[in-house]
């Protein structure tokens, strides 16, 4: 994960080398990534051992998709109306709930729309 | 949604409630927003680093996580959207870890079979008690 963070700051030019991406993820955010892990293997237990009416699962728009306001949340609350956008991705997770055919969505995934990106920098 | 005289039996089965599930994702998104600030704290100060110094990164992993869409204001250091991607990378971290076997389905239709085998021998009880 710590891995994986890092490149994603090195491709961003936010730092020049990977061991010192890597330190910085490790320094900073060692404690709140410990913290995820921990609480998604949590999660991961209650919803495969503890629920036997339904099934419950994570519910993450990728990125590309048409926004559904029915489904999804947009960060921005923009998407009202008869416009719909495209995400860009999803910053909040949703729960999705299926029993037999049928699902509901418990909490709706907050996404962001690519028209709500802002425009790179030109440098 | 309307339960089955099964579901809602296996609904009182559950160890957890509804809304104690709904509470542990928000406490995910609460800790995936504070891992998120802790991280774009270490760079959001920092000059960006000229390409030439860079070290060779993986993009194939950035692309294959956030799509061209992403990828390409990532790449060019757009604040919101390298928080965006740290965040989206933690979200799918959830999302990988927990996609895997679920075992509320299977669980849920081999209980409403016993739910149902339960029911048919109690009705096979009572119409035998009720001839004597």
């Amino acid at each position: 994960m710590i891995n994986d963070l890092a490149q994603i700051l090195v491709i961003t030019r936010s730092f020049a080398e990977f061991s010192e991406a890597m330190e910085s993820v490790g320094n900073s955010a060692e404690t709140e990534l410990k913290a995820i892990i921990e609480a998604t293997l949590r999660f991961d237990d209650i919803i495969k051992t503890k629920i036997a009416s339904s099934d419950m699962c994570v519910y993450v728009v990728p990125p590309g998709e048409t926004f559904i306001g029915e489904t999804m949340a947009d960060e921005f609350g923009k998407d009202e109306g008869e416009e719909r956008g495209i995400v860009a991705g999803t910053m909040e997770i949703g729960l999705v709930q299926r029993m037999g055919n049928a699902e509901k969505v418990l909490r709706k995934p907050k996404v962001i729309l690519a028209r709500d990106l802002p425009e790179p920098d030109s440098e | 949604m309307e339960l089955s005289a099964a579901q809602a039996f296996l609904t009182r089965v559950d160890a957890v409630s509804e809304a104690e599930v709904v509470g542990m994702v928000e406490n995910l998104n609460t800790l995936i927003s504070s891992a998120s600030g802790a991280i774009s704290a270490t760079w959001d100060h920092r000059e960006p680093v000229p390409w030439t110094l860079v070290d060779e990164p993986d993009p194939q992993l950035i692309r294959d996580y956030f799509g061209d869409l992403v990828f390409k204001e990532v790449a060019a250091r757009n604040p919101v959207a390298v928080t965006l991607a740290v965040e989206m990378y933690l979200v799918q971290f959830v999302e990988r870890v927990t996609s895997g076997w679920g075992g509320g389905a299977v669980t849920g239709t081999v209980l409403s079979e016993i739910y149902g085998m339960i029911s048919a021998e109690g009705e096979v009880c009572e119409s035998a008690y009720s001839q004597y």
